[in-house]
């Protein structure tokens, strides 16, 4: 019962550490440990042949039959969370504002704008490729 | 664009990510019944859980 009652508190932690910024290294670490976690579970259960299951990951990334291609796309969100893990945490963060607020106005259209421009463009992205999908399996 | 950007869209990202699963998941019909009974092995955590300690495990139905 530790891994079922211990992922939805890391996922919520960790997904918040990210947004906010507060002990964002612990939240980069347990996102890792997650999608680790994430990989050995389809793995298995690829290895023993049962494909029939879905990912059930919901949320904007959109519920999948498991498969090799969402152990790639783990691989990739690994890939991302090891990037910011090695890279000097940056400034637009609720806990660099909170510390100093002058730097929410002085930061606004060099990286609010374009960070807002970014994440959308990605979601609408994730949410496309997901309609894509279905789709083409109807 | 600065490239401190696109660490900070990746982080954004991953974040929201995260939280929209554990939004769906953790709080779906389907799971939220299960906490109140203190996760007796009817959600899609216990699922994953018992796929990795249990080959018998993650008979969770699709869809």
């Amino acid at each position: 019962m530790i891994l079922a009652t211990g992922i939805p508190l890391a996922e919520l932690l960790a997904g918040l550490g990210l947004l906010s910024g507060f002990w964002l290294v612990p939240a980069i670490v347990l996102a890792l440990a997650l999608f680790v976690v994430f990989c050995v579970a389809i793995t298995l259960n690829l290895v023993r042949g049962r494909r029939d299951l879905s990912c059930h990951c919901g949320g904007a990334i959109g519920n999948h039959l498991i498969s090799w291609w969402l152990i790639g796309r783990n691989g990739l969100l690994m890939v991302c969370s090891l990037v910011l893990l090695v890279t000097p945490p940056d400034l637009f963060t609720v806990a660099s504002f909170v510390r100093s607020p002058s730097l929410l106005h002085q930061s606004f259209i060099s990286t609010i704008v374009p960070v807002a421009v970014l994440v959308g463009a990605a979601l609408a992205a994730i949410m496309l490729f997901n309609a894509a999908q279905v789709l083409w399996r109807s | 664009m600065p490239l401190s950007a696109i660490f900070v869209s990746v982080r954004l990202l991953l974040g929201v990510l995260l939280l929209s699963v554990v939004g769906e998941q953790a709080c779906s019909p389907t799971t939220l019944p299960a906490w109140h009974r203190g996760l007796p092995g009817s959600t899609i955590y216990t699922a994953i859980e018992e796929s990795i300690f249990d080959d018998t495990g993650y008979r969770y139905p699709s869809g």
